[in-house]
């Protein structure tokens, strides 16, 4: 069916339709969306986002103890110089994520009330760094933190004055699944376990 | 797996019915029902904790209720923007009256391209339209890609839940199910786990389309937002040279705000998370300064019966964020699972928008005590025991006139009388109309303590 003749057929069942079913129809829609609030607190926004990335089964790391949280990468595609790596780590050209122990990448922004991390392609950056290796490293520069993904999702000019990439994806923590038994299980699909560092 | 279960899942009147189906699903070890009731309980509960810690939870839902009412009466405006900006952005539009329609587009697209490989996550939509059927018929293999779909591919069932496909299986059913695929291990959900990871990771990187659903498409910028736990959406997105999307016409919402506050109230109601794990936001095929993604982005957008549901009584079906926490909270679903419904969508949902989706398949607005739970637990507030009440008198058709007779022998009491019941008799299940009579089976009128109301009321025993 060719679009006009799809939504010709929808102008039409809009334009004779019948009452709703319910005794309580809705109320007319907002003129500004509820934002959606988290419980307040008080405490720096980083110290909030390890706390909440720390409850998704992420974790913070602090810059000087890096060296000891990588001893075990061996191979890495790395897509931002933001982090000075240890010098074990063998950097593998950005089409082979598929073999690589980590990936690091930066975040475009962090969410203190959720540990989400922003992410996105660019000139330096791939979709899959952070999503094939076993290990996902993020570096947050800290002028990037904010209080909830809705921050993000409302601003988006912000974190991309160059117009919307063609994918972006706000991450919270490993990969999970619950599907076998309902036993929650890490690393089906994505990064077993999600590194992140405040600069 | 019974036949009854395998036959769920195909649309149309399926050959057995309701009561058939639900007797299949209670029969057995009865550990359908233990898992079942632990994983909606498990759900359930968790958003109900959500709820509660959420502030002004319940503004946030009558609001997401009149945004989502809003952006449906405006569809065939923010449907226009979302094609435009779509393409605007180097993607394609395809609308698609019907599952034919959907089906002939990407086979017809998956020809062109020579594929032979597909990857799927997680879509109902594309279940709704027996896509995978029609893609083998022209030489395409398309495995899902969420591991609960995919067990339940590989065991030939349907999904059992709109967010847990294979929530009635046991560990034991998924070593069964693995086992054939090359899984060696034993009942160890973590073992299980890296098993799909090695076998399903080389699928997506040989894969020469994927397909995916959509959660919701913002019109404002023409971007396509899909939610999973696993990341299996951005595998699936943004490996394979060809993204095609599939969205029933209702996924659209005219903004960025719309989606904070949908996905907050989704991953709360679906996963029970404060955000879902992997939001993944895409705008167009791949850019030429950027180094991954895919060539070819398809948007197809579905009819196949949702413009009955629009303009009709029961038009707010259409709010549906597919969430599937009316399925948790339902005692119905909880006894009998969601295959019973025999249809891809279930539960409270399921036995409202099936009926009006297929022109069939009408008893299923039966399958509801009317307590009113999911209407309480649905984040969009669908006043779904409305709905089943509305597809029930729509149902009822030629048997109303019956009803309506019945329902005045009722009222009348020189009608009531005849009935034998004000003497202490109970009516003979003839009197009872056809449709009911399966119901009234095991169940008798009460015996009537003393004399009657009005005979009470005549000796002046009433008032004094
Ligand atoms: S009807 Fe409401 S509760 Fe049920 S799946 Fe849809 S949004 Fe969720």
């Amino acid at each position: 069916m060719n679009r006009k003749a799809f939504l010709a057929r929808l102008e039409a069942r809009l334009a004779d339709a019948a009452p709703p079913a319910t005794a309580h129809p809705p109320a007319p829609a907002p003129d500004a969306v509820p934002r959606v609030r988290f419980p307040p607190d008080e405490r720096a926004l980083e110290v909030r986002f390890g706390e909440a990335l720390t409850a998704i089964r992420g974790r913070l790391v602090p810059l000087d103890e890096l060296l000891s949280a990588l001893a075990q990468v061996r191979t890495a595609v790395v897509t931002t110089d933001a982090l000075a790596l240890p010098d074990h780590i063998e950097r593998l050209p950005l089409d082979q994520a598929e073999r690589a122990d980590a990936g690091v990448t930066l975040a475009r922004a962090a969410c203190a009330a959720t540990g989400t991390v922003l992410l996105a392609p660019s000139e330096r950056e791939t979709r899959l760094a952070s999503l094939l290796p076993p290990l996902h490293v993020v570096a947050v520069p800290r002028d990037v933190l904010v209080e909830t993904p809705g921050d993000v999702l409302r601003d988006l000019p912000r974190f991309f004055p160059d117009g919307l990439p063609s994918a972006f994806s706000l991450a919270s923590g490993p990969s999970k699944s619950a599907d076998i038994d309902a036993v929650v299980t890490y690393g089906v699909h994505g990064p077993l376990a999600v590194l992140a560092v405040i600069l | 797996m019974t036949d009854l279960v395998r036959e769920a899942g195909t649309r149309g009147a399926p050959a057995s019915s309701l009561r058939d189906r639900e007797r299949a699903a209670l029969a057995g070890s009865g550990h359908l029902q233990v898992a079942i009731r632990r994983s909606t309980d498990n759900m359930d509960g968790r958003w109900r904790g959500l709820r509660e810690s959420l502030p002004g939870a319940e503004e946030l839902r009558e609001a997401a209720r009149s945004l989502r009412s809003a952006a449906i009466t405006r569809l065939p405006e923010l449907l226009g923007q979302l094609a435009d900006n779509v393409e605007a952005a180097g993607g394609r539009v395809f609308f698609a009256a019907d599952a034919d329609e959907a089906t002939g587009y990407i086979t017809e697209l998956a020809q062109r391209r020579g594929a032979t490989r597909a990857v799927k996550a997680k879509s109902m939509v594309t279940e709704e339209i027996q896509l995978n059927a029609r893609l083998a018929e022209v030489g395409v293999t398309a495995v899902e890609t969420d591991l609960g779909e995919w067990a339940q591919q590989l065991d030939g069932e349907p999904p059992a839940h709109i967010l847990g496909p294979a929530l009635h299986k046991t560990q034991a059913d998924w070593v069964r199910v693995l086992r054939p695929e090359g899984y060696e291990g034993g009942e160890d959900p973590d073992a299980m786990c890296a098993f799909a990871r090695r076998t399903l990771r080389p699928r997506f990187l040989d894969a020469d389309l994927g397909i995916t659903g959509v959660n919701l498409a913002v019109a404002s910028t023409g971007t396509l937002v899909m939610v999973t736990n696993e990341g299996n959406g951005r595998l699936t997105s943004g490996a394979p040279p060809v993204h095609v999307a599939v969205m029933g016409m209702e996924r659209v919402v005219a903004d960025w705000p719309e989606v904070d506050l949908l996905l907050a109230l989704l991953g709360r109601a679906g996963s029970g998370v404060n955000f879902p794990t992997y939001v993944n936001c895409l705008t167009g095929p791949r850019r030429e300064s950027e180094l991954d993604g895919p060539e070819e982005l398809h948007l197809v957008i579905v009819d196949n019966g949702r413009s009955k549901i629009l303009g009709s009584p029961s038009q707010e079906a259409l709010n549906c964020i597919r969430c599937g926490a009316c399925l948790n909270a339902c005692p119905v679903f909880r006894q009998i699972g969601g295959h019973a419904y025999g249809d891809v969508y279930s539960g409270p949902i399921g036995a409202v928008i099936v009926p009006l989706l297929s022109d069939g398949n009408h008893e299923l607005s039966h399958a509801s005590s009317l307590c009113g739970a999911c209407w309480e637990a649905c984040p969009v507030k669908i006043p779904l025991h409305e709905l089943l009440l509305e597809g029930r008198a729509q149902h009822a058709g030629s048997e109303r006139a019956l009803w309506r007779a019945w329902a005045r022998a009722w009222s009348s009491p020189r009608a009531f009388a005849l009935t034998g019941a004000p003497a202490g008799l109970r009516p003979p299940q003839a009197l009872v109309p056809p449709p009911f009579r399966e119901w009234a089976k095991g169940r008798t009128l009460p015996r009537r303590e003393g004399s009657t109301f009005r005979t009470r009321w005549a000796r002046g025993e009433v008032l004094d």
